[in-house]
């Protein structure tokens, strides 16, 4: 498990002015806990260590600053999916997957009158290429 | 019995027999199961006259019969003892008047740690319920749709040909394979049902290298369940496959051009049944070491290229004009240099049908671009109806090599008659389309990540056309297995 450092200051320095991080020692425990959490809970929040905005000197980090600090972090470091956790009696385990991770198949009507036909890995993908987002094999590079 | 495409010469059938023969076992069952509402997709009664050995005569019948056909091409391919369950729908999906999405489909339920598995490892449902002798959505509680627990959910769009929507072009429900102008169904929903039953990655996010977690609820950075493709992805770049590299490392292995393949002793049997040798610029000259074939790229512009077909003696051109190589009228000497000749000149600065004019200009009976980044040869784009002389591209390094090996050559030669480099396309017989050194299939991973792009695609530059590369291709049969295709070798390596 990593964390990147240089992420972490810049998402500490998207909460505020008066959030200061102090100590480069909170970020192994930070990046140990459970990525699947939505929020961090107190029992971290001592080892996050901010400088306060009014007396300029260094403490704990409330239960709201933690939050704060580490819910972008987390979000970095895993990305959500809409699926439904499946459980089998045999102790199988796994999920009902979501219309975004299909695989979607498109068709572009090319300049010359010709249909060109691609399969997307995913939603998302596939609205793109339908927003005119570079498609594999055409809109070649001219230069 | 309906009569299907096929270029099938008797050697082929013969091959098809004996890899069939090889992986007999009872045929699969596929269960299909409608939720359209009344007077929609499968059951819109708009009548129509039966086409391409489909008998329907509702717009409904043919588009149900359509998934019967590809259903019963899927069943004779695979063997599993549990039904495999797909819930289909035809629904209102994204369209313009000239493009449109037609529609998607993939696993709908995914697990792993069930009996016959590889533990620690994530499966589609249908291939674990086939592993496991088992069907693990059973038990799963409907959620309202009445389709929760099923294996595979796909969905086409209903308002294809409508105006707004490709206008005038819907799909074509034939079986035979004669679509004509209309969008091939029968071959789209057998590359997307190919992936519902397990063509796909499936528990990775190619993007960050992150796998999803036990539950399937997220990408997650460390501590993710790993995809039974992984073992098979092995990245010549990293020498490794994807089951033992880093998130950085399966990251940039999604982006290493012709560096990814599918790794298995059965799939190199397979490959090499199916994939014909490799197009190149076969180059003939005195320089030692330089002899050989090379890569290349084509143009949008000029004629078609061939293969083979003869290019000419290669010549240069000066280097190191600020303008540009080409991208001005040629100086004398350099239209000297070309005439009658093969110019390589180097991309950058000005477009390539402006540097190809002027090589023409100057009396050049073809043109190379070498690349001026690393990496493979770029397709050239472009338009100029008045070219006429042939194009093609090369990489960068090809470039390096080939101009050093113009200027070299002439001292192999006589004063009167100097030594050369000269070029045609022509057939590598020792290297396969689409495969890497070792004739390993390779997976699709370009740079930058474009969309279109997945690993779970074989590599465009594979040569019979796949029916899982990442473009439809029009002289796709529906023939699954080699030596045609390679679909069913590789859905044999994960389990199936």
């Amino acid at each position: 498990m990593s964390c990147n450092l240089k992420s972490y200051a810049r998402q500490v320095g998207a909460v505020g002015a008066g959030l200061v991080l102090a100590t480069a020692a909170a970020l192994p425990l930070a990046a140990q806990a459970d990525e699947s959490a939505s929020a961090p809970t107190d029992a971290v929040s001592n080892m996050i260590v901010v400088r306060d905005a009014q007396t300029g000197k260094l403490r704990a980090a409330t239960a709201a600053e933690t939050r704060a600090l580490m819910g972008p972090v987390r979000q970095q470091r895993s990305a959500r999916l809409n699926t439904v956790p499946r459980y089998n009696a045999n102790g199988a385990r796994g999920a009902r997957l979501s219309d975004d991770m299909m695989s979607y198949s498109v068709v572009v009507r090319q300049p010359n009158g010709g249909l060109t036909e691609y399969c997307f890995a995913n939603r998302e993908e596939a609205e793109a290429a339908m927003k005119g987002a570079p498609l594999a094999t055409n809109n070649l590079p001219t230069e | 019995m309906l009569k299907l495409k096929s270029t099938l010469t008797p050697v082929a059938v013969a091959s098809l027999l004996a890899f069939a023969a090889a992986n007999a076992s009872a045929a699969a069952t596929i269960v299909i199961t409608s939720r359209d509402a009344p007077g929609v997709g499968f059951n819109d009664p708009t009548p129509v006259d039966p086409v391409g050995g489909n008998t329907g005569t509702t717009l409904g019948q043919q588009r149900w019969n359509v998934y019967q056909y590809v259903a019963h091409i899927w069943e004779a391919a695979l063997t599993s003892s549990v039904p495999i369950t797909v819930n289909a729908g035809w629904e209102a999906l994204t369209c313009t008047s000239t493009s449109a999405v037609l529609g998607s489909a993939g696993a709908w339920n995914a697990w792993h740690d069930f009996p016959g598995g590889v533990p620690g490892t994530f499966y589609p449902q249908a291939l674990a319920n086939k592993l496991s002798g088992m069907n693990l959505g059973a038990d799963v509680p409907d959620d309202g749709t009445g389709y929760a627990g099923v294996d595979i959910k796909t969905q086409f769009n209903v308002n294809l040909g409508n105006t707004g929507c490709l206008d005038g072009t819907p799909f074509y429900l034939g079986l035979d394979g004669n679509a004509g102008s209309k969008v091939n169904f029968v071959e789209t929903l057998l590359h997307e049902l190919g992936h519902g039953l397990g063509f796909s990655v499936l528990s990775v996010n190619t993007a960050t290298g992150w796998r999803a977690n036990s539950d399937f609820s997220a990408y997650v950075s460390s501590g993710g369940v790993p995809s039974i493709w992984e073992g098979f992805m092995y990245d010549n770049t990293a020498g490794k496959t994807w089951l033992v590299m880093s998130n950085d490392e399966r990251k940039n292995s999604a982006i290493n051009p012709l560096g990814l393949a599918w790794k298995s002793s059965a799939m190199l049997a397979a490959a090499s049944m199916t994939l014909g040798p490799t197009p190149g610029v076969k180059v003939a000259t005195p320089v030692p070491g330089v002899s050989g074939f090379y890569d290349y790229n084509t143009a949008a512009f000029g004629p078609v290229v061939s293969n083979p077909s003869a290019l000419g003696v290669l010549a240069n051109i000066a280097a190191g004009d600020p303008a540009g190589q080409a991208c001005n009228p040629l100086s004398p000497a350099d239209a000297a240099a070309v005439a009658g000749k093969v110019p390589i000149i180097d991309r950058g600065v000005c477009a390539f049908t402006v540097k190809v004019k002027n090589a023409q200009d100057a009396g050049a009976v073809g043109v190379i671009i070498a690349n001026n980044a690393a990496g493979a040869p770029p397709g050239l784009g472009g338009a100029d109806p008045t070219i006429t002389i042939p194009t093609v591209s090369i990489s960068q390094a090809s470039g390096v090599t080939l101009k050093q090996a113009i200027t070299d050559a002439v001292k192999y030669g006589s004063r009167g008659r100097p030594g050369s480099v000269s070029g045609a396309l022509a057939l590598d017989a020792t290297r396969r389309a689409g495969a890497d050194a070792a004739g390993r299939p390779l997976l699709y991973t370009p740079n930058p990540l474009a969309s279109g792009s997945s690993v779970s695609h074989w590599d465009v530059s594979a040569f019979p056309n796949l029916l899982m590369e990442p473009n439809i291709n029009a002289d796709l049969t529906t023939t699954l297995v080699p030596p045609l295709d390679l679909t069913v070798p590789l859905l044999h390596d994960v389990g199936w």
